[in-house]
């Protein structure tokens, strides 16, 4: 099956951007991020050979793009979740609270559970997040719960430390 | 976990601001690709030095146009094309590296680019110095054999002693922003494959 760029951009972007987003907590790494993801998508969809969803295929570019992407050296010694709060209040165009509080939690997990739980939140099956992310579906049902809890009682408990 | 898909509509809500996509997209280069270019650009350089240099032999005064000075010529140009065809290689190498695989076998691949690299790098550098700077002592003699000692003393110690430079200094230099560069790039992935484990 031959896919459009121009579709496939206007689809995932706002996805991919979201993931970019949750896992640099940094705006200007999270456009380049999402950049590198796109360019690494163009060069790339000529190979596609279908054996997996094109979804899941460009989550597997995005994740490997977080990766391999270096963090600007400023960005090492300043405090993520300080920058991703500041970032989201002024990036998000829904300014409420409450989901200024929940990218603030997920910022303060580890990166793979940054990962793990945005494709959760994107409504991903445990299938395909176990086939983007190269876990087995065990490990990953194991891993999901505890991120989960995890995220609900940094949530809940935001603002009281 | 009634609780959790609380969040969940949240999330459903958040809207971010998308980043316009950029029109000439496949004119841009990410960070595998200028890796690649680097090496790329690099060949070409070489492969024109080389096709310069066989070009001089071939306009040489005929004086000049001993055995010694001709093959020396002859060894400084196969050793630019050797070193040419070495790059290519490796920026093929870093070409096959597929992003659209699991971080972990994308973490293999650019482990597997760095042994490799490493490996090269032990004897490459030195093998391309030694055999360039023979080439060149040869063809340098020859070219002022008849010239004044002191003259002959001054082009040789200004040829070796940038070739030093650029061999010590300039070489380690680039070679230590890459190793940089690379093992960034290792070290988030296994820290990320550790974490998946």
């Amino acid at each position: 099956m031959i896919y459009d760029f121009d579709q496939l951009y206007e689809e995932f972007s706002g996805r991919i951007y979201k993931l970019c987003l949750s896992y640099s907590g940094d705006q200007l790494f999270a456009d380049d991020l999402h950049q590198e993801t796109w360019i690494a998508v163009w060069n790339s969809l000529p190979k596609f050979r279908g054996e997996s969803k094109i979804g899941t295929w460009i989550y597997r570019i995005a994740i490997n793009t977080c990766l391999v992407g270096l963090k600007k050296e400023k960005n090492k010694d300043q405090n993520s979740e300080i920058i991703l709060a500041k970032l989201v209040h002024e990036e998000t165009y829904d300014n409420s609270k409450e989901i200024n509080r929940l990218y603030e939690c997920i910022s303060k997990l580890k990166e793979s559970e940054r990962i793990i739980i945005t494709l959760v939140l994107e409504e991903k099956p445990y299938e395909e997040i176990a086939e983007i992310t190269g876990i087995t579906e065990n490990n990953l049902r194991v891993k999901i719960h505890r991120i989960k809890k995890e995220l609900q009682e940094i949530y809940t408990n935001y603002g009281r430390i | 976990m009634e609780e959790f898909k609380e969040l969940e509509n949240l999330w459903k809500q958040s809207e971010t601001k998308i980043p316009p996509q950029k029109t000439n997209i496949s004119k841009i280069k990410n960070n595998r690709m200028k890796l690649k270019n680097t090496y790329t650009k690099g060949a070409i350089l070489l492969i024109l030095t080389g096709i310069f240099i066989l070009g001089l032999m071939i306009f040489l005064d005929s004086n000049l146009k001993t055995i010694l000075v001709v093959s020396s010529m002859i060894i400084i140009s196969i050793t630019c094309f050797l070193q040419a065809a070495l790059m290519l290689f490796t920026a093929n190498e870093i070409a096959k590296i597929d992003e659209t695989q699991t971080p972990t076998s994308h973490l293999k691949q650019w482990q597997s680019f760095r042994v490799f690299q490493k490996k090269q790098r032990h004897w490459n550098m030195p093998v391309y110095y030694t055999l360039l700077s023979i080439a060149l002592g040869v063809y340098m003699y020859e070219l002022l054999k008849n010239a004044d000692l002191w003259k002959m003393i001054l082009t040789f110690a200004i040829t070796y002693s940038w070739m030093l430079f650029a061999y010590i200094y300039l070489g380690k230099k680039e070679i230590k922003k890459q190793d940089a560069k690379l093992d960034g790039i290792i070290s988030e992935l296994k820290s990320l494959e550790n974490q998946f484990q």
